[in-house]
């Protein structure tokens, strides 16, 4: 009876082996940390320079006054995605349904707008779009939430160098 | 000091488990003190002015309540929706027509809506810029184009709309 208690407080951990077991964990998992960025790194030494041009939604004319040429666009993880090299104002449609017929019209640009712009960023091609950021799929559509010193952007992506996505 | 020694049979000695102990509260401490570092630099030094807007208010509502004047008075702190981060103080209350698009003979119009206006809202607070993360209040990013509850004195600013953000003066 006693060799069994004995036996059994052998195997038993202390606190100083569950210490040294989470030391352990925190080593791979820094290991992996590592091939990661080296991983990201190579990637960012392959990138080549491309052009996006996006647009936004429409938007209250005031947000307009708070993005500028020159804003480097940042993820929402704070990694840098880009700069936007033009801007444009735009006036934001209206669509109206009025007796089965559709009738256009425009917003006031004072009041309200949309933005267009070009964004140069460092992307790694790939066989499914390019990837920029971490981000992949980005071969049209909507992008990822953009921040730059003052505002948020969800841009809608329609043409990336001379490939034409509208 | 008497160092307590593993039972026979064990796989290895005593010292090296306080040796690997030491260097985990060393790693510790480091993290513990970056962190530290960083929550220090990150203390609110920017003075940012922004604007939040209140679309499709209902006239009436402030009209019963004294008006907008009397119900979001210059000074008043804005807090987030559950009041526990303070996002700094209104300045000044801009009541615009709210505006909506018709059609009428084929041609689309822009009118404003009775009994509706849409609130502008200038607020001063102090924030903090950390690298690649924009300006932040109480932790909160403020950035326009971002959209949001807030607490105005007792008024719920319910799905605001941050529609300007600049850097105010110090």
């Amino acid at each position: 009876m006693k060799d069994m208690q004995k036996n059994a407080r052998h195997h038993r951990g202390s606190v100083l082996d569950l210490l040294l077991i989470l030391l352990i964990v925190l080593s791979v998992l820094g290991i992996f940390w590592r091939e990661h960025r080296a991983e990201r790194a190579k990637d960012q030494q392959q990138s080549v320079a491309y052009t996006l041009y996006a647009q936004t939604p429409p938007m209250d004319a005031m947000t307009f006054e708070c993005i500028r040429v020159g804003d480097i666009l940042y993820t929402s993880a704070g990694e840098r995605f880009g700069e936007i090299t033009a801007l444009e104002r735009i006036p934001s449609k209206i669509s109206l349904l009025s007796g089965g017929v559709y009738c256009e019209g425009e917003w006031d640009e004072t009041l309200r707008c949309e933005a267009r712009m070009e964004i140069t960023v460092q992307a790694v091609p790939t066989e499914r779009g390019i990837l920029v950021a971490g981000y992949r799929n980005t071969v049209g559509g909507v992008l990822p939430s953009l921040y730059s010193d003052y505002a948020v952007l969800r841009l809608t992506l329609y043409k990336m160098n001379a490939l034409d996505y509208g | 000091m008497q160092i307590e020694k593993h039972e026979e049979g064990t796989w290895r000695p005593v010292w090296i488990d306080w040796i690997l102990l030491l260097a985990f509260a060393a790693i510790l401490f480091m993290g513990v003190r970056y962190l530290l570092e960083r929550k220090q630099s990150a203390l609110p030094d920017i003075s940012v002015e922004y604007v939040i807007c209140l679309s499709e208010q209902k006239q009436s509502y402030a009209e019963e309540n004294g008006g907008w004047a009397a119900m979001l008075p210059a000074g008043i702190t804005v807090s987030n929706a559950n009041g526990t981060a303070n996002m700094g103080r209104v300045s000044s209350v801009t009541v615009r027509p709210h505006l909506t698009a018709t059609v009428k003979n084929k041609e689309v119009g822009v009118i404003e809506r009775q009994g509706y206006v849409d609130l502008y809202i200038t607020v001063h607070g102090m924030a903090v810029r950390l690298a690649g993360e924009g300006l932040r209040i109480s932790d909160i990013r403020i950035a326009a184009g971002e959209k949001g509850d807030f607490l105005i004195g007792s008024f719920f600013a319910g799905n605001a709309v941050v529609v300007s953000v600049k850097e105010g003066r110090a």
